[in-house]
């Protein structure tokens, strides 16, 4: 990678603590990487496989692990990965190589969602107010991703066991997501 | 509300969805011996029936994936969804 001459400042969207509750915590994850994988057919699957030991997510919610790297099912020919920001160049070169000879396409976009997470007890309830997917514990398990909506934005929900959710929203609508969700925290304050 | 089955997702909420008008429009090949009128039909105009239709619809907020939506204009009844890919399904029994 390049070295930068300065360091770079980046006003984030939504920092620190959104609001805390007794029953609900919102507060904002810090920047992941996060890659975009496109391609059709089995071929990648298996060179991503070999190269990072990572089985690629096959169907709708599907979310797997290795070795600190997400793979989260997208759609039909999309998967997004995420990692820690530092491991983001290792794991974006070591794919790049695997699948050189293959028909893909591999995008930074770790700029491109914000993340927060929703905890406790009535995390499923506030997610349920601005998501039209069903937040049931039967139907949103833990270990999942969802590609939905909250409220007027396309969001990214994550289920990670123990009334904790990764919500993943673009940039631009990271605000009004934090704003929303703070609101809709306030009747257990 | 409706309930709509992605081909890819399954059921979601219809809120996710945004539909793109008529299904199974073929671009002309053609084109080069085509009147404006022809071009103009093919471009602009769409059949509005009065029962069965089919579809483009795209999962927007899911999976941001196209596919074809049969329904009915009337009783807003969906009969079938399917990838673009797949043979237009049959048409449901006792309809025109």
């Amino acid at each position: 990678m390049t070295e930068l001459a300065f360091e770079p400042t980046i006003d984030l969207p939504v920092q620190g603590e959104v609001i805390n509750t007794p029953s609900v915590t919102v507060s904002a994850l810090p920047i992941a990487g996060k890659l975009v994988l496109r391609a059709e057919g089995d071929a990648i699957a298996k060179a991503v496989k070999k190269a990072l030991k990572l089985e690629l997510p096959k169907g709708v919610t599907d979310l797997t692990r290795a070795d600190g790297i997400e793979a989260m099912w997208m759609g039909p020919d999309e998967t997004l990965l995420v990692c820690d920001i530092d491991q983001l160049a290792a794991t974006q070169a070591a794919i790049g190589k695997a699948a050189a000879k293959l028909h893909h396409s591999l995008v930074d976009v770790s700029d491109y969602y914000i993340s927060m997470q929703i905890q406790g007890a009535k995390a499923r309830e506030v997610l349920a107010k601005h998501v039209p997917a069903d937040m049931h514990p039967s139907a949103f398990v833990d270990g999942t991703v969802i590609r939905t909506r909250f409220a007027k934005a396309t969001a990214v929900l994550v289920a990670r066991g123990d009334d904790t959710f990764e919500l993943m929203v673009r940039w631009s609508f990271a605000q009004y997501a934090a704003e929303l969700l703070r609101v809709s925290c306030l009747e257990y304050a | 509300m409706f309930v709509i089955e992605c081909p890819w997702c399954g059921k979601r909420d219809q809120s996710e969805f945004i539909t793109h008008g008529e299904a199974h429009i073929a671009r002309p090949t053609n084109g080069h011996e085509m009147t404006d009128a022809e071009w103009g039909d093919y471009v602009f105009f769409r059949d509005n029936p009065k029962g069965i239709t089919r579809e483009r619809w795209i999962h927007t907020h899911g999976c941001a994936r196209w596919f074809n939506v049969m329904r009915h204009t009337v009783t807003e009844e969906i009969f079938a969804t399917y990838k673009p890919t797949d043979p237009k399904p049959e048409l449901p029994e006792g309809s025109e």
